[in-house]
């Protein structure tokens, strides 16, 4: 009978199956190590790594081997940012600012952004509202007539809740090549260790190769720029952005571009478009992204100034 | 255990017991049970089913050990070592035992270092326990002087000559009545008598002594146990020492009553022993012969030994007094009603009465309480001094019945010598001395234990013998019991009877005309009918009694039937009526009548039905009638290769309950039984029959169960469960239910029938019901249940698993639909979706494990809505 009883129970312990589970895959941590700061390239989609053609105060976020070979003794620029507002959870007001000298071949440059999200109800976790840090820092070398070599260091901190938080340390290393009017850049950016979950995962950080190419030619009174970049992320996702760039006369600029992500990237497709207006050294850009179901109706604004 | 001898002058000099728990520190009860019970044995009373089980493997000799204990392994942490019937195998007297249910009790010996209150439980939890006694320590009521003097005629009891009429009035009766009858046998239960004491030996029975403290026929002599038979039945008239209140007369030839020596105490070189268990003495009385059973024994109160019974010892022996044993009393209800007689209690044809008398001491502790033997069963026997006064030491209160002298009584003792002892134990053997010679007087066909007890009882004369508020009863007087009501008149003779043949028997009518009873007397000749002494029948004559009923009016039709007569032979017959001193009328004209042939008995099955295919989980109980035509007695013979056996429940042959025996545990099959019932006189009839045990056919799910949706945390939902299950045996189900997530619902089965859910949180989670028959066979069914709340959406996601496992439920509506799920993160990628038709009982569950810490946005399109959730991933 006492066996009789232990068969009873555990068949009653036996559960059926019903409904469905799936498993969801990795994905990267630390989205804002990859998210545009400088207004006039996010009106390229992103593209333009490789550029010289102007202010490179953000290269500390970008390509930092672009400092020795920038156009301007020193840049400086400030950036706000209405991220995602499509959705509460993506919203961010992005806020930062950014500086840039070059000292013969050697060019520096460092920044800080603040990003504060609107509260949020996280269910039994209770209500906050998240804060991020982004803080870099880059320098860049001239190697030759036609190489440079930049170096990039960035601190992340995600508070996601008032007693949890998330930081960690990206680096970027990029060589330039630059002939005529072609800016080459190649490099690894965002190496270093990703967060770690409660449960013990470790999700790396968007981590990429990348490849950028930048050509400007003559046309009309003013000139055109093409960009492309490209980025291999080592979670095994590809994205590549291509960006158009037309100035009038260095006055005005025209900005549009597109962004392809692969499906899961941190940072999605988007389409941009931008425009600037440069006087005397001071400069002003806005962007706006569309396209991709949360960065629907980003916008992005910035001012600087060049000596 | 015999404990208390001490010194009369310890006695009489008691000082009032102080009173109350401040001067008596209570004992820890584990120390208490140690004084009150036998260590390592419990008396248990068993279901029939277990019993049987017991006994089909019980050794040869009758016990069973540990490792045959079958139910009782479950409890081997007690470390049983033998189990025993408390009432064994008692031969020819077997089937009324087992009528009485007493072959049910058991004593289990175990571990003595385990503690009986557990011992108790875990006995109690074994299925087929009914109770459970622990086995009492017990102690004499003796007082016994050690001064060895005495002298002849010395005995007040009998014959008070400073106090005339303070004894029990015995002297009268010996010239007049009698001076005892050796057909009246007198159990002592006791200490063992010297069964070759000079003064004992010509009254001491010639076999069926018993030790039960060695377990065989040895009987040891024993101070207190001799003390006791010589007050009873001494030789005398011997020229020898003492006399005894019915011992005969040996000078005219005249033996007293037997004396059967019943030992429970035993003295040893290393001290005093006593038998496990009195009770077995009580009840094998009656078989051995016995009518009435005197007992100086009671148990022990004084815990701590300092001669009084207070404070807490007191409450003990109050709860004892109130709560006699049911071993107890059903051992003094067997002997009250089998003592004397055959298995159907009918009274044996040389038996001096139906029914026994059983004797108490009323115990020497002062106190209103005297277990056991205020047992109403019993007759507690009080104890008076030579002045007629209750003694100091006396237990009183209205419970005891009766009193007798009790203090330094001279009585025979061990080694041929002779001592003088105080006490109800010697106050006791006086009232049954007066029991046994009132029998030898009236001892016959027609005496009963209940005329026996009236007589004793209210024979017995009121002295003041009570002190304040300390009654203990009249004082027996064996000339009032024999003379009792002796002015009533000499009943008419029976004015006109009919006699008739029934069967061989013959059935004699009448008319009740005022006489206490009647008696139908036969012969072959009608010389054996003149002359007769009614009260000693003579060889030949064949006498049958029967008292009128108490509210009888005259003229009131009456019958005997009288049985045992030959098949178609003449009788010569009579009739007489008596009055309650059996002063008998003129004999009636005699007629004679021719028996008929006998007839054989019969056996009715019909509440059967004519079906005998039981399923295995019955419990068969169908009552078969047996009779015999003639009136004759029959016995019933049961015989089956299967395990089944007939029952009686009322003690009656008439009618027994054909009952399956563990029919759970018989394999499916068709048996053999055979009943033969056999008369008196060897006419049978046989039935024989056949039955079947089926298989067993397990319980089947008949419709689905419904989601159970609940729609607040704490609502609770019930559902009769016997709708969906159904067993074509035809089976009460017992239902089991668990809940695979306590977080949501939590379920219990109310009544046995009834599943209730309670919803303990938002989310889904299954719930198993089984549905078992009494083979354990079963079936499973699920249910899905839906805690949602009323303030959640259409869709909710369950989250109870996802900080520790990283799952989540999505828990849409109840109706199957088109369902996309799309998790963003906080940069606004899209960082998986998915698709399907999805419901609250077939729900999407996704495992975000692998996702990497941050928060993120659960998007769920359903029934043309967007639903979005905000989850943190830590």
């Amino acid at each position: 009978m006492i066996r009789k009883s232990f068969i009873t129970l555990a068949a009653l312990l036996v559960a059926a199956v019903a409904g469905a589970q799936e498993v969801v895959p990795a994905n990267e941590s630390f989205p804002l190590l990859v998210t545009p700061r400088d207004a006039a390239l996010a009106g390229m989609a992103g593209a333009g790594d490789a550029s010289t053609s102007g202010s490179q105060a953000y290269a500390a976020f970008s390509n930092p081997a672009t400092l020795p070979l920038a156009p301007y003794k020193l840049s400086a620029g400030l950036s706000y940012a209405r991220w995602a507002p499509a959705r509460e959870l993506s919203l961010s007001h992005n806020m930062g600012g950014a500086v840039a000298a070059r000292f013969g071949r050697v060019g520096i440059s460092a920044g800080a952004f603040y990003q504060a999200h609107p509260a949020l109800d996280l269910g039994d976790d209770g209500t906050y509202a998240r804060k991020d840090l982004l803080v870099a820092a880059g320098a860049g070398i001239l190697l030759s007539q036609h190489f440079s070599l930049g170096l990039a260091v960035r601190y992340a901190q995600e508070r996601l809740m008032a007693d949890y938080k998330l930081s960690t340390v990206a680096f970027t290393g990029m060589l330039q090549y630059q002939w005529n009017a072609l800016n080459v850049a190649a490099g690894v950016a965002n190496l270093g260790a990703g967060a770690k979950s409660e449960n013990g995962t470790v999700s790396p950080l968007p981590a990429s190769a990348r490849l950028a190419v930048d050509y400007a030619l003559p046309l009309g009174p003013g000139s055109l720029e093409l960009a492309l970049d490209g980025d291999y992320y080592f979670i095994g996702k590809l994205s590549v952005a291509g960006g158009v760039s037309y100035d009038f006369k260095r006055i005005a600029f025209l900005r549009a571009g597109y962004r392809y992500a692969a499906p899961a990237a941190a940072l999605p497709s988007y389409l941009s478009l931008g425009a600037g207006v440069r006087y005397r050294g001071i400069h002003a850009d806005v962007t706006w992204l569309t396209a991709s179901p949360s960065l629907a109706n980003t916008l992005l604004v910035g001012i600087g100034i060049d000596l | 255990m015999l404990s208390c001898t001490r010194e009369l002058p310890e006695i009489v000099s008691v000082p009032a017991a102080p009173a109350g728990p401040d001067t008596v520190a209570e004992m820890p009860p584990a120390q208490l049970e140690a004084l009150c019970y036998q260590p390592g044995m419990a008396l248990l009373y068993l279901s029939e089913d277990v019993t049987a089980s017991l006994e089909a493997d019980a050794s040869p000799d009758a016990f069973l050990t540990k490792a045959s204990a079958g139910a009782f392994a479950q409890v081997e942490k007690l470390g049983i070592t033998r189990m025993t019937r408390l009432f064994p195998d008692a031969g020819e007297y077997e089937p009324r035992t087992r009528r009485e249910g007493l072959h049910r009790w058991w004593v289990v010996e175990f571990d003595k270092n385990y503690s009986l209150t557990e011992a108790g439980k875990a006995l109690l939890s074994v299925e087929g326990v009914e109770y459970v006694e622990k086995s009492r320590k017990v102690k004499s009521t003796a007082y016994p002087f050690n001064d060895p003097y005495w002298k002849n005629d010395d005995m007040w009891g009998m014959n008070n000559v400073d106090h005339p009429g303070y004894d029990v009035n015995c002297v009268p009766v010996w010239k007049q009545y009698t001076t005892g009858n050796p057909n009246v046998v007198v159990a002592v239960v006791d200490g063992g008598i010297q069964l070759d004491h000079p003064d004992l030996k010509a009254n001491v029975a010639a076999s069926g002594h018993y030790n039960y403290v060695q377990g065989n026929t040895s009987i040891t002599q024993h101070k207190h146990g001799t003390h006791v038979a010589g007050t009873i039945a001494a030789v005398n008239n011997n020229g020898t020492g003492v006399t005894g209140i019915a011992g005969g007369d040996y000078a005219a030839g005249k033996k007293g009553v037997k004396l059967l020596s019943l030992q429970v105490f035993e003295t040893r070189m290393d001290g005093e022993y006593s038998a496990h268990s009195f009770v077995t003495a009580l009840k094998e009385a009656a078989d051995r012969g016995a009518v009435i059973s005197q007992n100086s024994w009671g148990y022990n109160f004084d815990f701590n030994e300092d001669g009084y019974i207070s404070g807490y010892e007191l409450d003990y022996a109050r709860q004892a007094h109130e709560n006699p044993e049911r071993s107890f009393i059903q051992a003094v209800d067997y002997f009250n009603r089998y003592a004397g007689c055959d298995n159907n209690g009918n009274q044996k044809p040389n038996s001096p009465m139906k029914g026994g008398v059983v004797v108490f001491a009323a115990g020497n502790d002062n106190i209103p309480y005297g277990a056991p033997g205020n047992y109403e069963g019993c007759i507690a026997v009080g104890a008076i001094a030579p002045n007629g006064n209750r003694t100091s030491f006396s237990c009183y209160g209205d419970w005891v019945d009766i009193c007798a002298p009790g203090y330094e009584i001279n009585s025979t003792c061990t080694n041929n010598s002779y001592q003088r002892y105080s006490g109800t134990s010697m106050a006791c053997p006086h009232v049954s001395g007066v029991a046994a010679l009132v029998a030898s007087y009236y001892g016959g066909t027609d005496f009963t234990a209940e005329e026996l007890r009236v007589r004793l009882l209210g024979g017995a004369k009121a002295i003041g013998a009570t002190t304040g508020n300390k009654p203990i009863g009249p004082l027996v007087d064996a000339l009032n019991a024999i003379q009792m009501n002796a002015d009533v008149e000499i009943p008419q003779p029976v004015d006109d009877y009919t006699v008739t043949r029934a069967g061989h028997n013959l059935r004699f009518d009448f008319a009740v005309n005022g006489a206490f009873g009647y008696t139908a007397v036969a012969a072959k000749t009608p010389d054996a009918l003149q002359n007769l002494d009614y009260l000693h029948p003579s060889p030949g004559v064949i006498y049958v009694n029967r008292e009128a009923p108490l509210q009888a009016e005259p003229g009131t039709p009456l019958s005997i039937l009288m049985n045992g007569l030959e098949a178609d032979t003449r009788y010569y017959v009579t009739m007489l009526a008596y009055n309650f001193n059996r002063q008998f009328s003129d004999p009636a004209p005699v007629k004679s009548e021719v028996t008929g042939g006998n007839l054989p008995p019969q056996v009715d099955m019909s509440a059967a039905g004519g079906v005998f295919q039981f399923r295995h989980y019955q419990q068969v109980d169908h009552p078969f009638v047996f009779s015999d035509p003639d009136g004759d007695e029959f016995t019933v013979e049961f015989k089956t290769d299967g395990r089944a056996q007939l029952t009686s429940t009322d003690g009656s042959q008439s009618i027994l309950h054909f009952r399956l025996l563990c029919p759970a545990v018989q394999a499916p099959a068709s048996f053999q039984a055979k009943i033969t019932v056999t008369d008196e006189l060897g006419a049978r009839t046989e039935q024989s029959f056949q039955y079947s045990v089926l298989a067993n056919v397990p319980p089947v799910q008949i419709q689905d169960f419904p989601l159970a949706v609940l729609r607040e945390v704490g609502a609770t939902l019930r559902w009769e469960l016997d709708p969906y299950f159904q067993d074509e045996d035809g089976e009460p189900l017992s239902y089991r239910a668990v809940s695979f997530d306590t977080d949501v619902a939590d379920v219990s089965i109310l009544d046995n029938h009834i599943l209730e859910i309670k919803a303990v949180g938002r989310g889904t989670c299954k719930v198993n019901v089984m549905a078992s028959d009494s083979d354990a066979a079963s079936v499973l069914a699920t249910i899905q249940v839906l805690v949602r709340l009323s303030s959640d959406g259409e869709v909710f996601l369950q989250t109870d698993q996802f900080r520790e496992e990283g799952l989540i439920t999505v828990i849409t509506g109840e109706e199957p639909q088109d369902t996309r799920v799309r998790i963003f993160s906080s940069s606004g990628s899209l960082v998986y979706e998915t698709a399907g038709v999805y419901s609250a009982l077939t729900p999407l569950t996704l495992d975000l494990s692998a996702l990497s810490p941050g928060v993120y946005a659960i998007e769920v399109d359903y029934g043309g809505q967007t639903y979005t959730f905000t989850l943190l991933k830590r």
